[in-house]
């Protein structure tokens, strides 16, 4: 009996652990969020996290979330996200340097959502972070900015 | 000696003396002022505010974790040199909010160079002040019991440890943000990067590393001038006036280091799952001995204050 | 008598003798016969030799010198002589010695009957030296000299002769067939009696003819035979000398006394005795016989099954208190106070009984009784316990016997006194009872294989044998007979042997319990005879005689001393009697401070590893001393009091003859306890708080550590007074502390014990809320961490900002989590988004916020309350709840920001300079400790908010939460709140809890005054029996009551 428990918890570790996102499902808005979150750090080491929460405005523009990094020289960063599944908001990460887009998760065109952003830096220097929620969806992310080694 | 029936008067008298000595007790309670509701009433908020809350918010991200530039140390074969922390008694000279934001942000920088170098044991008692400090400013919760548990569980994986240990600090930032107590905040990040850059200038590094950090000694520029900047907003308290000088003062020794920055060209391409982005963009930092020990010296100066 | 005396003795008798005109043949036949009745033959003719050798030099001058000496003058050389001698005899006889001495002085002189004055003088020179009053002198004289009949009316001469008339000053009695004079001569201060008769016909004293010049002791037991007419008894004697006004004629009767132990045994099947004043009675049989049992009875102590006692036609159980004063207990053991001196014995006892006398009168009353017991030279001396013998067995059970001689009471109840005894003190002892029984009084003698001496001296006997059986009462001479010929022994009509005087009561016991024999001659266990069987020869053949004649009414009881008397009296008693032990003093004042200074200093915790200087604030240790200063405030008042009512036990059994107000004497104990447990308590906090820096609360420490060692007095009172060993009281007292030592809170969070006793729950669980020490341990931190000098400013403030902060960061999110689960569910298409429960909730708590104080400040309000219900909560009703929550929320974040602020700026301005900075630190330091604070704040809840049924119960920081949800008379709270709710009023926690600690303790008091324990006990042991007796008899009564309601 214990044997076929521990088997099947294995399973399930291990299932969550590929599927990633997709058992976010329960997450909560905030720090178990952010909990889930960092299984999809893989071998990256943790900096920082960006909770952002997103109730829908009507009518003007959807809002834009922004944060200021500073990223170094010869360090290579990842940048992702997870959201809450219980709203229906979901969040686009995209990187930018003064007024210059560098990269983002979300393509408009194929209407893809990439999971990772990854940043060999060059330019030591001031950077932004910006999250947006498509469709101005009502929703709850964390952003997770991540070195690589 | 038989014993009487109970009688009423026995009754009576019991229940008088019952009686009696409450109140007395009750009479020989010294009167306290139990409520301090006068300051429940409606004031006069007035601030000079320069950056809201939400601009605090967003710039305060840009002050970089500890986890970097120790990263970075390690990686340069630097030794680990435990003289150099915060002692943990010091924790006993800090009584105003001001002291234990600042030091909370140096205990937790601290805190983090062990970890990396894997001196998970030494972390104890400096875990244990960051904890204090974190309920002294009434944001315990981030580091509360549940935390701890969960942090001496994954005590032999550091990655978790950070992760926890990061996430809290993360936490206590957008918190006191969110709360109104963004002058805190500031104070945090300060802490942690005045101990941070105190650890760097102080440690002994040999040549091939040398260049590699004194360079990422001298990105911290643009940092300290966001740390102004958010410092600005509480000059009108003095002892925040004082520390702004301080920076001040540091920055002109910043001012001596020079960024060129060239912009090339940056793509991405996906790769994977993930989108990945060239850089051809190059900085240089132009920054030489005396500049550094320039910086050490002020950085000695500030971090010193804020430990004492 | 040794050689040494009969050397000196004829060296006496030989100056005598050859006083004047020398030795007479008279004489030397005196000093023949005398020695003849202390020694055998040779040793006569030895001493006799000596004589006539002493004498032998006189004799030689004197035949020369003749004619020239006629009446000399005694030579100095003789006189000088006498005082050596008699001197050496003083040092060597006892008083009662040297009056016979003195006697056979005279008597020798009476020989001859030449009276010189050399002669008398000598005598009188051995008089002075034997201090030999001269009353007695004379009456000595008169006695052995005097011829003339008219001469002998003094009172120290009893006449008895055959006249009816009594003379005037001598006592007498009338013996109508009596020839001549007998002449009895009682020496008063040594209790002699001898006797003489003036004429020659026969009478025998002893079963041994009397001369006529000879002169007799007449000692106990005697008994004077005539020819014709009834004999004269040794005691009939006495009792003309010694009559007692102030005793009265007391008739006791035992009627058809049946009774049954509470457990169904018997214990006594229908004794019968009748008895009355100036009477000795013996009660013997085997163990497990009854006798004790008969004695309880008869004395009072416990009520017979059916049959009656009754005193003068009063019966004793019915009647309590008019016989109160007229009976004496002495029990077996010893009921002395072994820290006092003999005198101080008697003299507390004797306070108590009189109230009335000064201190003088009752000075001399007991200086009486010391000179009656003989015991008026060990007077100074420590009564000690019996196996640091100060003074022996005897004189002990004298004592005894004195304590309840103060009260002079009629009858005597007196259980074994000559147990353990050596043969004299055990004559001593009797004797002493005979003399009272001569008094007047009527006493009852529980006695186990007495000497046959002593047997001869009760006037009845009375045997029970096994299961309460009486098989004889009478004669104890006759007794053997009795036996004897229902035994048909052989010689069964000769009782007594007369030339040895031994009755041997041995006899009767074998009798009685005599086997049935095997056919290998062993005796097996079963009885010749039963003791049923016994009981029916008794019924047979020995009717009582019966006792006519009016008798006196029972006078009142004497007065005894009002409460506060009696309480002083107890007190001075239990004070000295303490006091004069000085190993008890000793132990118990040095154990306080030396357990403090060991806890204090072991625990005595320095945080830095290279630093010397003690911290208070980082001392964790701080916490855990608070709690052993509950602990150890138990222990020691356990201790302290646990054996002091049981070692009474006997004392107070003999005092409840007296009718003494119980609750004085507990008064006094308690007195007497709380005085060493305020004493304990202040060497211990003295000690231990100076020592762990814990500044500035002495007096409140100290209040706390007594008033828990007073509560811990009263129990240990209450548990002394209802077990009846030692030992179990001790085993008990582990049981006592250990749950308090666990329901403190210290060892074990509430939050945190089996929630079936009521862990994590509210409010303290109920089995908590018993425990003194809980009250004590609350109290105590709550003082500690509020009350404190450094803490005196901040902590009403910080109290805000902690109700504040709650509200911010858990509560309100709690609340909103309800709607925000609401919102999802509903979402995802849940049959039931909320549930009933939740909505209660809601509705709970919503409306708590309305009521809060805090709504004096914003005037927010929930205005679709009553939408809270399952039929009405929508959507909107929610967002409208989520609106009201956010700004609620933002109400107690802003006043949370500035509350703390204002208590940062304070502290800024407090620590401005170096110096300022310096002393709030060192304020800090010595008067906040961390981890009590911690401990205050419950930081290691699991949980802040915790929902108990339809609420939400804050757990976090108790220190700062006033109770909350109260009910008028509900002075419940959870722990650690700093202050507690009662009758609408809240009062500090600290001197609610030490009210509470004071009502435990006097409720225990009124559990000790009405013997609660000891009554529990009784019903656990005796259980269902007597259940189902107490049952049937308040059946019983409620039906009577009715019946005489109804009619019916």
């Amino acid at each position: 009996m214990i044997m076929t428990n521990r088997l099947f918890y294995v399973i399930a570790m291990a299932a969550w652990m590929f599927f990633g996102y997709s058992f976010e499902a329960k997450a909560q808005c905030g720090d178990e969020l952010t909990d889930v979150c960092h299984a999809k750090l893989g071998d990256s080491r943790f900096i920082r996290s960006f909770p952002v929460q997103h109730t829908e405005r009507r009518g003007a523009s959807p809002r834009v979330y922004k944060f200021e990094v500073i990223l170094n020289r010869g360090t290579t960063y990842r940048i992702f996200s997870c959201n809450d599944k219980t709203k229906p908001g979901e969040v686009i990460v995209s990187l930018y340097q003064g007024d210059q887009l560098i990269a983002t998760t979300y393509d408009v065109e194929t209407e893809r959502f990439f999971p990772y952003i990854e940043y060999p830096v060059g330019m030591s220097g001031r950077y932004e972070l910006h999250f947006m929620f498509k469709d101005n969806m009502e929703g709850c992310a964390v952003g997770m900015l991540s070195i690589v080694n | 000696m038989k014993t009487p029936v109970m009688t009423k008067k026995t009754v009576t008298v019991s229940l008088m003396l019952s009686g009696f000595i409450l109140l007395f007790f009750m009479a020989c309670a010294p009167d306290r002022r139990e409520e301090a509701t006068d300051l429940l009433s409606d004031r006069d908020i007035s601030e000079d505010i320069q950056l809201t809350d939400e601009t605090i918010g967003e710039i305060i991200t840009s002050v970089p974790n500890p986890v970097e530039m120790t990263v970075l140390l390690q990686r340069s074969n630097v030794v680990y040199t435990q003289d150099l922390l915060n002692p943990t008694a010091n924790i006993n000279n800090y009584n105003t909010n001001f002291k234990r934001s600042l030091n909370l942000g140096v205990y937790g920088t601290d805190l983090v160079y062990m970890n990396i170098y894997d001196r998970t044991v030494a972390t104890l008692s400096y875990l244990r002040n960051v904890k204090n400090l974190a309920e002294d400013l009434r944001i315990g919760q981030f580091f509360d019991y549940e935390t701890l548990n969960r942090l001496s569980e994954s005590s032999r994986n550091v990655d978790s440890v950070l992760y926890i240990t990061n996430r809290g600090f993360d936490g206590m930032s957008n918190y006191l943000i969110n709360q109104g107590r963004s002058s805190i905040a500031v104070l945090i990040a300060t802490g942690t990067w005045i101990e941070s850059l105190y650890i760097a200038t102080n440690v002994q590094i040999h040549p091939p590393n040398k260049e590699l950090i004194h360079q990422r000694i001298g990105e911290q520029k643009v940092v300290l001038d966001n740390l102004l900047l958010l410092m600005s907003n509480f000059r009108n308290d003095e002892q925040f006036e004082e520390l702004f000088n301080d920076l001040l003062d540091l920055k002109k020794e910043f001012d001596k280091v020079s960024i060129q920055y060239i912009y090339e060209e940056r793509t991405t391409k996906v790769v994977d799952d993930k989108v990945v982005v060239v850089d051809n963009s190059r900085s240089e930092v132009n920054i030489d001995d005396e500049i550094v020990e320039g910086i050490a010296q002020q950085v000695e100066y500030i971090r010193n204050k804020i430990v004492e | 008598m040794s050689e040494e005396i009969l050397k000196a003795l004829m060296q006496l008798f030989a100056i005598i003798a050859k006083q004047d005109v020398g030795l007479s043949t008279n004489e030397r036949e005196f000093v023949e016969n005398f020695l003849r009745q202390q020694l055998n033959e040779s040793s006569v003719k030895e001493y006799l030799a000596l004589f006539d050798e002493y004498v032998g030099d006189k004799k030689a001058s004197e035949n020369d010198n003749d004619q020239d000496q006629k009446p000399k003058l005694t030579s100095v050389k003789d006189s000088v002589k006498t005082l050596g001698i008699a001197k050496k005899i003083n040092k060597t006889l006892t008083q009662k010695q040297k009056v016979v001495v003195l006697v056979r002085l005279f008597e020798l002189v009476n020989s001859d009957k030449k009276f010189t004055p050399q002669r008398m003088a000598i005598i009188d020179t051995a008089a002075e030296v034997f201090n030999i009053s001269k009353e007695e002198y004379n009456a000595i004289e008169t006695f052995v000299v005097q011829e003339d009949a008219s001469k002998w009316d003094i009172p120290e001469i009893l006449i008895i002769n055959s006249e009816e008339t009594s003379p005037e000053k001598a006592k007498h009695i009338s013996s109508p067939q009596l020839d001549g004079t007998i002449l009895v001569l009682r020496i008063q201060s040594v209790e002699l009696y001898f006797l003489r008769y003036t004429s020659t016909k026969e009478l025998l004293l002893n079963g041994l003819p009397i001369n006529n010049l000879k002169i007799y002791l007449f000692a106990r037991g005697s008994v004077i035979k005539q020819p014709k007419g009834k004999p004269i008894f040794h005691t009939d004697i006495v009792s003309k000398f010694l009559s007692d006004d102030t005793s009265i004629n007391v008739h006791f009767k035992v009627e058809k006394v049946h009774y049954r132990f509470p457990n169904g045994h018997i214990g006594l099947r229908e004794v019968n005795i009748e008895e009355q004043s100036g009477k000795m009675l013996a009660i013997m049989g085997a163990s497990g016989s009854g006798k004790t049992t008969l004695l309880n009875v008869m004395s009072g102590m416990s009520k017979p099954t059916t049959g009656s006692v009754n005193i003068n036609g009063n019966d004793l159980h019915e009647k309590n208190e008019l016989i109160k004063g007229i009976i004496g207990y002495i029990p077996q053991d010893d009921l002395l106070i072994e820290e006092l001196t003999v005198y101080e014995n008697l003299y507390y006892s004797t306070k108590l009984v009189y109230r009335d006398l000064t201190d003088e009168d009752i000075e001399g009353k007991v200086n009486r009784v010391l000179f009656n017991l003989g015991l008026s030279h060990i007077k100074h001396l420590k009564v000690g316990d019996p196996l640091n013998k100060e003074i022996s067995g005897g004189q002990r059970k004298r004592l005894n016997i004195g304590l309840e001689l103060i009260r002079e009471p009629a009858v005597l109840f007196v259980d074994e006194p000559t147990s353990g005894l050596s043969s004299r003190d055990s004559e001593n002892v009797m004797e002493l009872l005979r003399e009272l029984t001569v008094r007047g009084k009527l006493i009852f003698v529980v006695i186990h294989q007495p000497s046959s001496e002593i047997f001869k001296m009760f006037d009845n006997v009375t045997i029970l044998d096994d299961g309460g059986y009486q098989i004889y009462y009478g004669n104890p001479v006759e007794a053997v007979i009795y036996f004897k010929e229902l035994d048909n022994q052989i010689n069964s009509h000769i009782g007594e042997c007369p030339s040895c005087g031994n009755v041997n009561p041995e006899t009767i016991f074998s009798i009685i319990e005599s086997r049935i024999v095997d056919e290998y001659g062993q005796p097996t266990s079963g009885r010749k005879v039963t003791p049923a069987e016994w009981y029916e020869h008794f019924k047979n053949k020995i009717s009582i005689n019966k006792i006519t004649g009016m008798f006196d009414k029972l006078p009142e009881s004497f007065k005894k001393p009002n409460w506060l008397n009696q309480y002083k009296i107890f007190f001075t008693r239990d004070f000295v009697a303490k006091i004069s032990n000085k190993q008890y003093l000793v132990l118990n004042l040095l154990e306080a401070p030396l357990l403090g200074f060991l806890l204090a200093f072991v625990i005595r915790y320095i945080e830095d590893p290279t630093s010397d200087v003690y911290i208070f604030r980082n001392n964790d240790n701080i916490m855990p001393y608070i709690f052993m200063c509950t602990i150890v405030a138990l222990f020691l008042g356990l201790i302290v009091s646990a054996e002091e009512i049981f070692k009474d036990r006997k004392i107070l059994k003999r005092e409840s003859f007296l009718d003494l107000s119980r609750s004085s004497y507990l008064c006094s104990k308690i007195g007497i306890l709380f005085i060493l447990s305020a004493i304990q308590a202040f060497l211990f906090i003295i000690v231990g708080n100076y020592i762990l820096g814990i500044k500035g609360m002495y007096f409140e420490y100290w209040l706390v550590f007594f008033s828990l060692a007073a509560f811990a007095n009263v129990l240990g009172l209450n548990i002394s007074s209802a077990f009846n060993s030692a030992i179990t009281i001790y085993i008990l007292i582990p049981f006592l502390i250990i749950p308090q030592m666990v329901l403190t809170g210290a060892m074990f969070s509430f939050d945190k014990i089996n929630r079936a006793i009521g862990g994590g729950q509210e409010k303290v669980p109920i089995i908590a809320e018993i425990m003194p020490s809980r009250w004590a341990f609350e109290g105590l931190v709550v003082n500690q961490y509020k009350n404190n000098k450094y803490y005196e400013d901040f902590y009403s403030k910080r109290k805000l900002e902690s109700a504040l902060y709650y509200k911010d960061v858990y509560y309100i999110n709690e609340l909103k989590r309800y709607v925000e689960d609401y919102k999802f569910r509903l979402a995802s298409g849940h049959e039931e988004p909320i549930s009933a429960d939740d909505l209660e909730l809601l509705r709970n708590e919503i409306s708590k916020e309305h009521e809060s104080e805090f709504t004096q400040y914003h005037d927010y309000r929930f205005d679709y309350f009553d939408k809270l219900t399952p039929e009405n909560f929508n959507s909107e009703i929610a967002d409208s709840l989520t609106n009201y929550l956010n700004r609620v929320h933002e109400f107690y974040r802003d006043r949370f920001n500035f509350v703390n602020e204002t208590i940062d700026q304070e502290i800024v301005s407090r620590t401005r300079t170096p110096e300022m900075e310096e002393e709030y630190q060192q304020l800090r330091n010595n008067y906040h400790n961390r981890y009590l604070a911690s401990f205050a704040k419950n930081e290691m809840a699991p949980l802040p908010v915790v929902r108990l049924g339809n609420k939400l119960v804050q757990k976090s920081d108790p220190i700062y939460l006033d109770p909350q949800n109260q009910r008028l008379m509900n002075f419940r709270s959870h722990f650690l709140a700093p202050r507690k709710h009662f009758a609408g009023n809240l009062f500090d926690t600290f001197y609610f809890n030490l009210a509470i600690l004071w009502i435990f303790t006097l409720l225990l008091y009124l559990a000790l005054y009405y013997k609660l324990f000891s009554k529990f006990i009784f019903v656990a042991e005796n259980g269902l029996p007597f259940l189902r007796t107490k049952l049937k008899s308040t059946k019983n009564k409620i039906q009577d009551f009715l019946i005489k309601q109804t009619g019916i």
